[in-house]
């Protein structure tokens, strides 16, 4: 659906995106997580044709360049700001970006009503945008960018700064767009979001790819063993009899099958008095390939 | 094209939102044309003490004197200093009086009981002023014979008077049968004066209807070509600041537009970046063409600017808000914040205007300064709107100002198109 071969874009010296490759396949829900500065929005600004490419090529759903009006057709695009008119209502702004995809009469109409349910606005449509919280912005932001009924959805960090309860209505929408088979770029900086809604994840940083797979495929090549943190009661007599390491409170012990290593402590006669099983995430997996926490 | 005008009607409908946009492009330019335009002498030919009009006494007798004192005393009129008669016409022409009253010499002779030949006083007027033509050939009348009333009350100066109209009479070459008739009347004011006592007490009964200084009334032309109120110099000033205020208004809002977003989330649906610049020029364009319209509406209707020329009109109608709205879209791409936009805009836009008669009217400017002024598109602007208020400009010399402003729009624009372009990139 999205084809990307070898983009790159500076600015002077800084390589905001470095010759980045990937593929999006139909229907699935790809994330593109990384740090701020990472170059995420460069390279969804790139692919809407905002940005001219210093080189490489972008090809949408076989449209091909999307500096092309027709090739834009096909997507729909949440900024990373709401990007909303805040004067206008929220059914101003619905209608004000359908008409601009092309939208007219019953069919902009019904699509603007079926967009004001999606983002639980309907009952406040008539209301001016300056009035709505952030929240109500985003899901209407969100709204703005289907209304036109894209096959391609372009999110760019569509949580950032939302309360808990909006960003609940966003996962929700997004997952209700992922079983109606639409197609998804989503760039997150939150390794939670990435693993909730992504099907594959690139990692991103200083503009380049340096991994791309499913979750649970990076998660093994990149994230290592899980990590079992207890606290023993009573204290062990001889510590370096334990597998991991003891600090006098806590016992951390890196295990590829932690359950496992957990049931041999336990018919060892060790006894816990806490036990935490950390398994390897995003987060780990970031860290393992850049040495830096995504918050970095 | 579609999107283009769904594009300058959400930028109207935005206008039309913000009370504060909307005070500064009609509201404060309004204020301006009145206020300056009544600190400048407002209408000019009319005050609250009347009809304005300028004495021009050639006579200089003591008849005379008491003919202008009859008038100043009359409460229609507002009688201004005496000036020289083509002063006068001057300013009548140029609305600044409403008309001027020449007393000729001769005068006084034309006060008495005599015949008269030729005329005693010139009234210069509008011909087309026919209520205020009515209203002064009146006027002037009653106080012409405030001298013929006068003698009643100093049979004296009748006696003289009788005495000089009997010698008139005797030289005139008057049929036989008017002799007679004049004779007889001038016999019976002697009878009546003798039964006056010398004190003049007995006097007082009303003036015979034989003679009094004959007026005249001259057509005064109004000159087209001058303004015949301050508000025909301050209402188009007072636009030009309104379209500054479009220009930067519409200019910020295009920055807005990217640094809120809008401008990325537009771009990912098909609408081009020509039809971006095009819708917002629209928005800009339909804003100042109002604008333009409305203010002049308003200065016709309640403070008699005049609309003389509909075809110059119409050309600067088009070509004054086509220039701005270059300029607009040159301003918004010189930075890529609004304050940096603020800035450059309005530091040459109020040099434009400064130079370009927005503070001081151009007709108010040394030569050097109207020389000068020609970098600015505000004269330009301002020319056009004086050719079809007062200036009366024929089709070709309007054609200087609306090809200036024209090109300055189009320069405006392609300079525009090429600076967005790299900001883009």
């Amino acid at each position: 659906m999205i084809e990307i071969r070898d983009l790159a874009k500076s600015y002077g010296a800084l390589k905001a995106v470095d010759g980045v490759s990937f593929d999006v396949r139909r229907g699935e829900t790809f994330g593109l997580l990384g740090p701020n500065g990472a170059g995420k929005t460069t390279t969804l600004h790139l692919l809407v044709g905002v940005l001219p490419a210093d080189r490489g090529t972008i090809r949408i759903d076989g449209q091909g360049d999307p500096t092309r009006p027709e090739t834009r057709r096909h997507l729909g695009l949440a900024p990373q700001q709401p990007s909303l008119y805040p004067d206008l209502t929220g059914e101003e702004n619905l209608s004000f970006f359908g008409r601009m995809s092309g939208l007219a009469g019953k069919k902009l109409a019904e699509r603007v009503a079926w967009a004001l349910d999606l983002a639980g606005l309907a009952d406040r449509r008539k209301d001016r945008v300056r009035a709505y919280s952030g929240g109500m912005q985003r899901r209407l932001s969100l709204a703005c960018a289907l209304v036109h009924d894209p096959p391609v959805i372009l999110l760019d960090e569509p949580t950032a700064g939302v309360d808990p309860q909006s960003r609940n209505h966003l996962f929700e929408s997004i997952e209700a767009l992922k079983r109606a088979g639409r197609t998804i770029l989503y760039t997150t900086h939150y390794m939670e979001e990435a693993q909730r809604l992504c099907d594959r994840v690139a990692i991103m940083d200083h503009g380049k790819i340096l991994a791309l797979d499913t979750v649970p495929a990076l998660l093994e090549r990149h994230g290592g063993r899980s990590l079992i943190e207890a606290e023993l009661e009573p204290a062990p007599a001889d510590p370096s009899s334990l597998p991991g390491t003891w600090d006098g409170r806590t016992l951390r012990v890196p295990a590829e099958r932690p359950l496992e290593e957990v049931a041999r402590l336990a018919a060892s006669g060790v006894r816990f008095s806490t036990l935490h099983v950390k398994r390897p995430d995003l987060e780990t997996v970031f860290l393992e390939l850049t040495g830096r926490t995504l918050r970095d | 094209m579609h999107r283009v005008w769904t594009l300058a009607m959400k930028d109207l409908k935005l206008l039309v939102r913000d009370r504060a946009a909307l005070f500064w492009v009609f509201v404060w330019p309004l204020i301006f044309g009145i206020f300056f335009g009544t600190l400048m002498g407002g209408s000019g030919e009319r005050t609250s003490h009347g009809l304005v009009v300028a004495v021009i006494d050639e006579d200089r007798t003591p008849e005379s004197k008491e003919f202008v004192a009859a008038l100043r005393k009359s409460d229609a009129l507002a009688v201004r200093d005496t000036l020289t008669l083509e002063r006068a016409r001057d300013r009548v022409r140029r609305g600044v009086l409403a008309a001027y009253v020449r007393i000729l010499p001769g005068f006084a002779k034309a006060s008495g009981f005599r015949p008269v030949e030729g005329t005693a006083i010139e009234l210069g007027i509008d011909p087309a002023r026919k209520a205020e033509r009515g209203m002064l050939e009146g006027l002037v009348t009653q106080a012409s014979f405030t001298g013929i009333q006068k003698m009643f009350t100093e049979p004296d100066r009748m006696r003289a008077s009788l005495r000089e109209s009997r010698a008139a009479v005797d030289s005139s070459g008057m049929q036989p049968k008017d002799r007679r008739n004049i004779e007889n009347f001038l016999g019976s004011l002697e009878v009546y004066l003798k039964n006056v006592d010398s004190s003049g007490t007995g006097g007082g009964s009303g003036p015979p209807k034989l003679s009094g200084p004959k007026v005249a009334t001259v057509a005064v032309t109004p000159d087209l070509r001058q303004p015949r109120s301050a508000f025909e110099i301050s209402f188009p000033s007072a636009i030009l600041w309104a379209l500054l205020g479009c220009t930067m208004g519409f200019a910020q809002s295009l920055v807005s537009e990217r640094t809120m977003g809008t401008y990325g989330r537009l771009r990912s649906t098909p609408l081009t970046r020509a039809e971006f610049l095009l819708g917002k020029g629209l928005a800009s364009y339909l804003t100042g063409f109002t604008v333009i319209l409305a203010l002049l509406a308003i200065g016709r209707g309640l403070l008699g600017v005049r609309l003389e020329n509909p075809v110059a009109l119409v050309a600067a109608l088009f070509t004054i808000p086509l220039c701005f709205t270059g300029l607009m879209l040159l301003f918004a791409n010189l930075g890529k914040s609004e304050r940096a936009v603020s800035g450059a805009g309005w530091a040459v836009m109020l040099v434009f205007s400064m130079l370009g008669g927005g503070m001081i009217p151009l007709i108010a400017m040394p030569p050097w300064m109207q020389t000068a002024s020609g970098v600015s598109p505000v004269k330009w602007g301002i020319v056009a709107l004086e050719g079809s208020v007062w200036r009366g400009y024929s089709p070709a010399e309007m054609a200087l100002p609306c090809a200036i402003l024209a090109s300055v729009g189009l320069v405006g624009f392609s300079i525009g198109w090429v600076l967005s372009k790299r900001l883009e990139s």
